[in-house]
């Protein structure tokens, strides 16, 4: 795309929106007609250039003009609207109103994807799109500046997921799979995974350009941490797939390509691909497509002879609006995995082999179960676990299995046949060493924790083994054993003395402590006790790191 | 530099008898090795400290390397060792700086599952 065409694809989208009567049309050219964008006008009026657009905020005439002979200063508006989020205005324009103009009949999941899939495609094979996006995450970036509060809250929440989908080896994990691009999933969402395929750096030339452009343009970007440095690239790299301005498709996408690329190996591939008659049949379909898909491929196993992979994934789940059979969880388990569900907490996979009946009083509410010695009544826990590599199910694991149900109505030797085994949580046994509290699992040596609480409320964990339980049980341990110690971290929970080699290397590279393996274990520990994660903090201390994380209701 | 130990802690420590015949733990926080003979119940919050930087110290021996490999404070570590070295001679750790080759695979078996995306 040319830029005479991209100022073309301008005119016309603003002849398609010729403002309402209610909307007003500033100086600048800026189309109002919500608060964010009133707010930008005003800062625009400030800054007394009624011919700049947001790229040029706090830039002398011969920084822009040294700006624009290097290209990066091109008119670029912020378009609100009241029903979506703030947009760039151009080519992604017309996507943007064309969901509108359907929003009346909320899209479903698979027309998301597809919208998802088709614009990604276009802008990676678009250097002169992603030249208008980049442009316009770098007025975005300005325009956010000194305190134009522009849609942050919603570009902080984007910046955050779509960081993790880097962070957590979302797209890593598709990349490095390129046999899982062929396969029906990926047609039925549509293709730019292919385009990505094509060029598989395409992610990371992105990201690289995006980097250097937003350093070049912005000097407060060069200020930024690290981590903030990081939710701005992977804010900026989510919206560049995501024309919605909305996270949902572009996480659904990336989440579902990682399962398949996670569970399908090779044979499975081969066999869906000698099924794509089928399979692009299943893609026409709308409404239902993901969870069709994903019932086609758990189906097709013993069809095709397929079997899960073993490499285990980064262990997302799908979204909660993805279809699929729900977990029978009665209101103790789901106070145990509330949060769970959808952080891939160890809840994830949790059937709870009680009965309602069987809750103690206090059970209803994590929180407020401590002081009533809630924790007696509680019945066992029971997990499916992957023999190979002793980790428990997540949720998105056991729809590939056909769902819990399936699973509850599976022989133990069914089980075995498909590598799949039950896990019954042992009993914890709670001690005192003298200083501090200890938590034993019946049956399981190894397995051990020590918790200090010298002041109410703060919770020091000091030392945690536990290898013998199957992976993702370490915050269900770290949460029901300070549950049935009845003891809450409701201040602070720290976790003392952390050396061990991958938190020392996420800490040695600048992560937050929240993506760290220790940070996201005690998180999930937090939520399944009824406790929210304020601040998260590094702290050295003499020769080692504490993990301090503040919490609340 | 004292190495942070009261009367009592000295006394719950010099009562520790080495037993060659333990299997060691792997402890995911430090990341390092634990056999049961080395930290006695009842030991004060800040000896519990000081034996817990023992054994990472010590777990930088059984990787092959010294302690000026520290990941985080080497000065801090190396005072501490040599503080204990002559407070608690005697502690059945000091014992135990090279790793047999089963112990060894151990180790590493864990260092390596350590890096898992869960606990």
């Amino acid at each position: 795309m040319t830029n005479d065409k991209v100022n073309d694809s301008d005119d016309k989208a603003k002849k398609a929106e010729a403002p309402s009567a209610s909307d007003r049309v500033s100086d600048s050219g800026v189309v109002d007609s919500g608060d964010k964008a009133r707010r930008l006008r005003a800062q625009l009026a400030a800054y007394g250039d009624q011919d700049a657009s947001a790229t040029h905020i706090g830039k002398s005439a011969a920084e822009i003009a040294q700006l624009k002979a290097s290209g990066l200063a091109s008119k670029f508006e912020l378009v609100d609207d009241e029903k979506s989020s703030t947009v760039l205005k151009g080519s992604i324009q017309e996507t943007v109103r064309a969901n509108l103009n359907t929003r009346a009949e909320e899209p479903n999941l698979h027309q998301k994807l597809s919208n998802f899939a088709h614009s990604g495609e276009a802008r990676l094979l678009d250097p002169a799109g992603q030249q208008k996006y980049f442009q316009g995450q770098i007025d975005k970036i300005h325009g956010i500046g000194d305190g134009l509060n522009l849609a942050k809250e919603e570009m902080k929440d984007a910046g955050r997921k779509a960081w993790e989908a880097l962070q957590d080896g979302s797209v890593a994990m598709f990349l490095a799979r390129p046999n899982a691009i062929n396969d029906p999933l990926f047609h039925a969402i549509g293709k730019s995974f292919d385009a990505m395929k094509r060029d598989p750096h395409t992610v990371n030339h992105v990201l690289e350009h995006l980097g250097h452009e937003l350093i070049a343009a912005n000097d407060k970007y060069n200020e930024l941490s690290e981590h903030d440095k990081g939710v701005e690239i992977g804010k900026a790299m989510f919206f560049f797939v995501n024309p919605e301005g909305s996270t949902e498709g572009g996480t659904t996408a990336l989440k579902v390509a990682d399962r398949v690329a996670t569970h399908v190996d090779a044979a499975a591939t081969k066999a869906i691909d000698n099924t794509l008659e089928a399979s692009s049949k299943l893609a026409s379909r709308a409404a239902e497509s993901a969870q069709e898909a994903k019932q086609f491929i758990a189906e097709s196993m013993p069809q095709g002879q397929m079997k899960p992979a073993l490499a285990g994934g980064p262990g997302n789940a799908f979204e909660p609006h993805v279809s699929q059979p729900k977990p029978k969880l009665n209101d103790h388990s789901m106070t145990m995995s509330s949060d769970g569900i959808g952080e891939g907490a160890a809840g994830d996979g949790l059937v709870n082999a009680g009965k309602a009946g069987e809750r103690s009083a206090g059970d209803s509410a994590a929180g407020e179960a401590l002081g009533g010695g809630g924790a007696k009544g509680r019945a066992k826990q029971v997990f499916y676990v992957r023999e190979a590599d002793n980790r428990i199910l997540k949720e998105p694991d056991i729809v590939l299995f056909g769902g819990l149900e399936k699973l509850e109505n599976t022989s133990v030797e069914e089980l075995a046949e498909r590598g799949l085994k039950k896990f019954e949580m042992p009993e914890l046994i709670v001690g005192h060493d003298g200083q501090a509290m200890t938590i034993r699992a019946e049956g399981h040596p190894r397995v051990y924790l020590r918790a200090e609480m010298k002041v109410e409320g703060e919770v020091t964990i000091t030392d945690l083994f536990g290898q013998t339980l199957p992976t993702g049980t370490g915050n269900f341990l770290l949460s029901e054993g300070l549950r049935k110690h009845n003891v809450l971290p409701s201040s602070k929970l720290i976790l003392e003395g952390v050396v061990n080699e991958p938190t020392i290397q996420s800490f040695k590279r600048g992560d937050s402590v929240e993506r760290s393996l220790l940070g996201k274990c005690a998180t999930r520990a937090l939520k399944s006790l009824g406790l929210a994660p304020i601040k998260y903090e590094w702290q050295e201390v003499g020769d080692a790191l504490n993990i301090v994380i503040t919490t609340g209701r | 530099m004292e190495a942070g130990f009261n009367d009592q802690d000295l006394e719950l420590i010099k009562s520790l008898k080495y037993d060659p015949s333990l299997e060691p733990n792997f402890e995911a926080l430090k990341g390092c090795l634990i056999w049961d003979d080395e930290r006695p119940m009842g030991l004060s919050s800040e000896a519990y400290r000081t034996v817990s930087s023992l054994l990472v110290a010590r777990s930088l021996l059984h990787k092959g390397l010294t302690l000026d490999d520290h990941p985080i404070n080497a000065d801090y570590c190396k005072k501490v060792w040599a503080s204990a070295q002559q407070q608690i001679s005697d502690w059945p750790g000091f014992r135990r700086l090279t790793l047999s080759d089963k112990d060894r695979k151990y180790l590493n078996d864990e260092i390596a599952a350590s890096f898992r995306e869960d606990l």
